[in-house]
């Protein structure tokens, strides 16, 4: 009505002498008239206000988590790479075992890298170029031939070879920001495949939208509706790079304007390329507990166990099947639906002329080609990484950290790693099974290290080892019962005790000055009197170690404990003789340390160097050991750890005999079983128990060294050398007194003091000059 | 517990017939000798562009010839050990102290125990000021050394250089003089 009127309007001025009424009614049509077409105007100015500062917000969201993504580079984490050289102990299947592992395949043609080919008595390998911590070996191809269990030579293009290694298996990488794992790949990197089949499959017209496509959208709708199933998406491969950096799973109008917004905006800003790239560094692939797979590079890693760039056209179409519903597409799961898509994928790379017809025959002809589980598909070993990133965070500031394409070379042995795993999972299963425990009930941990460098060889943080969750080697402290036994032992070689220095077991009630009264008792409640110090601790007998520990003070024995660890003890009672006292695997492995190594403080370790971009090294952790133990007095406690194995509570063990050294703990009502025990290379710290802390009826022997068994069947004794030079001598296992195998039960260990050992009656030893005098010069 | 300065009861196993020694040297020598003109094939390491591509004999590179000691030391047993202390001499020679410990403690994970490797870790670490680290590896050398009496002495004289660096040279040498080099 009133825009009707509206024409008049001007006229009115014109009239001089306007009706009353009339005019009334005119100055109220054009004041709403003007009213209108302020509030339009208005809203406009501030709809449009409102709409540009929206979309200077969405620009700077997505560019800025653009651009922090494409240019965070990830933290790579290496594992210790296998040395090979000729004379080391390992079998060709061991070596081939190795090589698959680190994803190398087994092929007639070896042109490429990665391949690996055995022949009669050996293998032919084309190792893949790296780049070490002090140089950078290319590809080459080397011959190893075996005898027995040891590499017997290796050639190169005939050459001889004497040193050569595989590179180092990736176990991790993470954005030091925000803590993901990728595998992030450069444009460059790129298989032109994938690219090209992403693009085919994905997106028809990647190379020409502006991020969005509708003709995309009408063709997706066409194809689902012909086909019956959702075979295509409308999405454009710009759009589904947005979404998987926002996840989230309304879905609703608005978000989709959103996405669409920021797609647009993606595709102003960035080239076609680092768009491609970045949804290839991306993009969703699967979940593995904790774990989410993201991006190509992971994916190869995680389904196939290989670098991208060695995947054939079957799998690059497997992991492209994969993209549309990592669960539904699960190749795992359903690996006859994977295969279909796969199929279908291929047959797109045909009529493209992506491949030709042979490879497309061949390609289709191929099993899904996956790994056999989940777990194992590339070295996942969060426990360990826990112990990495607690390294690196006390070692470099977070701006270190935050550099780009850091390279953190570590001390893990995939091998190792992979056994103490195993051993562990293995053996409680089994406990529980003979115990009738219900399944899951008991937990445990391990750690081991090199005796020599205190290096961390592998870690075990709880039973399910490839899942993130509580680090039992690192964060549960539990009492250590009589696992701390060889510090007393050691505290008393150091104060004039000796092997055959007798100890009193029997019961005793300690006061101290504010405390309660503690009465200890033996593990089977007995007690035995008077024997040797080598008695006490191979039978791990609570009332003599209290003896000892009375007599040398408990002040004395702690203040060992600290310089052997460098910190000081919970527990200021004499109920720490007997190991009342919580620490963690970690902690113990590091009191160990000091025995295994011959009397150095070895801290475990797990990172050698962290390398930056350039491969200038951000810092190198050198050998770090610091002597605490006399080298005769550390030898000496060596033997009667091996005493322990050969007599006492470590005799079942079938690897007792073997030269190994170790010790038994059960804590009170039998809530821990501990077992610590070393050979010449390798220091095994092992815990089992309940994480309720409920007894589980398992003792040291029972539990913890079942664990230590198994993963030495794995690994492998490398026994104990005695040195020339230890003064060893028999002594009655009963007494302590001197004799010799012919008139009594006699075990050999080293006596500072000779000249002060009582000699059994009847043996007919007689101190000869000649031992007399050695002894004065042994001193 | 270590009286780390005390070096008077570490000489006990230093007492030794030098005639028969220099015999034993010259017959190790020898059989050295003989194992280099029979390989007729000169192994190569693994090619690395930042290491030392040239290929090099299998035999023991140990030691310089200011150290009468060290050069007539048994070598690492292990093949790849002596490969990677010779590279790590080359490194140390080519100021490259850095490279050298990398090449060390490599050589040290395959051959751990061997007294050698640590002498020459301690070597570079000392070359670098850092004096704390080269004195635990020459104890550490001391202890793995045990009754091996040449590389004993090696290791006591490593830590003679350590305690000289550190400005003890009362300490540095008595020991020298127990172990029989001429100081310079």
């Amino acid at each position: 009505m009133q825009k009707k009127t509206k024409p008049k309007q001007p006229k009115k001025p014109k009239g001089k002498k306007p009706a009353q009424p009339q005019s009334r009614v005119a100055r109220l049509r054009r004041w709403l008239f003007v009213a209108l077409l302020k509030v339009v105007m208005w809203t406009s100015l501030v709809g449009l206000l409102i709409a540009t500062g929206y979309v200077y917000y969405l620009d700077r969201h997505i560019s800025k988590t653009f651009e922090g993504r494409r240019w965070s580079v990830p933290a790579q984490v290496y594992a210790q790479p296998l040395e090979l050289y000729p004379g080391k102990k390992l079998t060709n299947a061991q070596l081939q075992a190795e090589l698959r592992r680190l994803g190398y395949r087994q092929s007639a043609d070896l042109k490429a890298p990665g391949a690996y080919q055995p022949i009669p008595g050996g293998v032919n390998v084309h190792l893949r170029g790296f780049a070490f911590m002090e140089a950078t070996r290319p590809a080459m191809r080397v011959q190893l031939m075996f005898v027995g269990n040891r590499i017997q030579r290796m050639s190169t293009q005939g050459n001889p070879l004497d040193l050569v290694r595989l590179e180092p298996a990736v176990i991790g990488s993470f954005f030091p920001s925000h803590g993901e794992d990728r595998v992030i790949l450069t444009p460059e990197q790129v298989p032109a495949l994938l690219a090209a089949g992403l693009k085919a499959v994905e997106d028809r017209n990647f190379d020409e939208h502006k991020g969005f496509s509708l003709s995309g959208i009408a063709r997706a709708a066409l194809v689902n509706f012909r086909s019956g199933e959702l075979q295509q998406g409308g999405s454009t491969l710009t759009q589904q790079l947005v979404k998987s950096y926002f996840l989230t799973n309304e879905r609703t109008i608005q978000r989709k304007l959103r996405e669409l917004a920021m797609a647009v905006i993606l595709e102003l800003r960035f080239s076609k390329e680092d768009l491609l790239t970045s949804y290839i560094n991306e993009i969703f692939l699967g979940q593995n507990g904790a774990r989410a797979i993201h991006g190509f590079g992971l994916g190869a890693q995680f389904y196939f166990n290989k670098p991208l760039n060695e995947l054939p056209p079957d799998q690059i179409a497997t992991l492209i099947s994969i993209i549309r519903g990592p669960s539904y597409y699960n190749p795992f799961r359903y690996p006859q639906r994977t295969l279909g898509r796969r199929d279908r994928i291929l047959d797109t790379f045909l009529q493209d002329g992506l491949i030709s017809a042979n490879t497309h025959t061949h390609a289709k002809s191929q099993p899904l080609g996956v790994v056999d589980s989940p777990n194992s598909g590339g070295a996942y070993y969060p426990a360990f990484m826990d112990l990495v990133r607690m390294e690196l965070s006390q070692r470099y500031s977070a701006s270190d950290l935050r550099s780009r394409g850091l390279r953190i070379f570590t001390t893990l042995r995939p091998r190792t790693q992979e056994n103490a795993q195993q051993a562990v999972t293995s053996t409680l299963a089994a406990i529980e099974k003979e115990r009738r425990l219900s399944e899951g009930e008991l937990q445990a941990s391990t750690i081991v290290t090199d005796t020599q460098t205190g290096e961390v060889l592998a870690l075990v943080g709880g039973r399910r080892g490839r899942v993130d969750g509580f680090n039992r080697a690192i964060n549960a402290k539990r009492p250590v019962g009589s696992v701390i036994k060889p510090l007393i032992v050691l505290t008393a070689l150091e104060n004039g005790f000796e092997w055959s220095s007798t100890l009193e077991d029997k019961n005793i009630t300690i006061t101290p000055a504010n405390g309660e009264p503690w009465s200890p008792r033996n593990y089977d409640g007995k007690t035995r009197g008077e024997l040797p110090m080598i008695k006490a601790l191979a039978l791990s007998l609570n009332l003599a170690i209290v003896d000892l520990g009375n007599r040398l003070g408990l002040n004395t024995v702690q203040r060992r404990f600290t310089d052997l660890l460098d910190y000081t003890p919970v527990n200021r009672y004499p109920s720490f003789f007997l190991g009342a006292e919580p620490m963690s695997p970690l902690r113990l492995s590091e009191l160990y340390g000091n025995f295994a190594s011959g009397g150095f403080r070895v801290p475990p370790k797990s990172v050698i160097a962290v390398l930056d971009e350039r491969g200038n090294a951000l810092s190198h952790h050198p050998f770090e050991l610091e002597q605490t133990i006399e080298p005769d007095v550390a030898q000496s406690l060596t033997r009667g750890l091996e005493i322990v194995m050969q007599r006492g509570t470590g005799r079942t063990s079938p690897y007792a005999q073997q030269g190994v050294a170790g010790k038994t703990g059960t804590s009170n009502d039998n809530r821990d079983s501990w077992f610590a025990g070393f050979d010449a290379s390798q220091l095994s710290v092992v815990w089992v128990g309940r994480d309720d802390n409920k007894p589980t009826g398992l003792t040291g022997t029972s539990g913890a060294m079942r664990i230590w068994n198994a993963m030495m069947r794995a690994e492998g004794a490398n026994p104990l050398v005695i040195a020339p030079n230890e003064n060893l001598i028999a002594i009655e296992y009963d007494t302590g007194l001197q004799a010799t195998q012919m008139c009594a039960d006699v075990v050999v260990l080293p006596i500072a003091r000779p000249d002060t050992l009582g000699i059994k009656p009847g043996c007919k030893i007689k101190t000869s000059f000649g031992d007399r005098l050695r002894s004065i010069f042994s001193r | 517990m270590i009286r780390k300065n005390t070096v008077k009861d570490r000489f006990k196993d230093t007492i030794h017939n030098t005639k028969l020694l220099r015999g034993i040297y010259l017959f190790a020598l020898t059989g050295i000798l003989t194992a280099c003109v029979s390989s007729g094939n000169v192994p190569v390491t693994e090619r690395e562009s930042g290491g030392d591509t040239t290929p090099r004999p299998s035999a023991p590179q140990t030691g310089e010839s200011t150290e009468p000691a060290a050069t007539l030391i048994k070598p690492p047993t292990n093949s790849a050990a002596q490969t990677l202390l010779a590279r790590a001499d080359t490194a140390i020679a080519e100021q490259q102290t850095d490279t050298a410990i990398v090449l060390l403690e490599r050589a040290i994970r395959i051959e751990p125990r061997e007294a050698l490797l640590w002498i020459k870790l301690s070597k570079a670490h000392l070359i670098q000021g850092d004096d704390l680290t080269a004195f635990q590896h020459a104890r550490k050398a001391i202890a793995l050394a045990g009754s091996d009496r040449n590389k004993s002495a090696a290791a006591w004289l490593q830590l003679a250089d350590v305690y000289q660096a550190q400005g003890k040279s009362a300490d540095a040498q008595q020991i020298q003089r127990r172990y029989g080099r001429a100081r310079g």
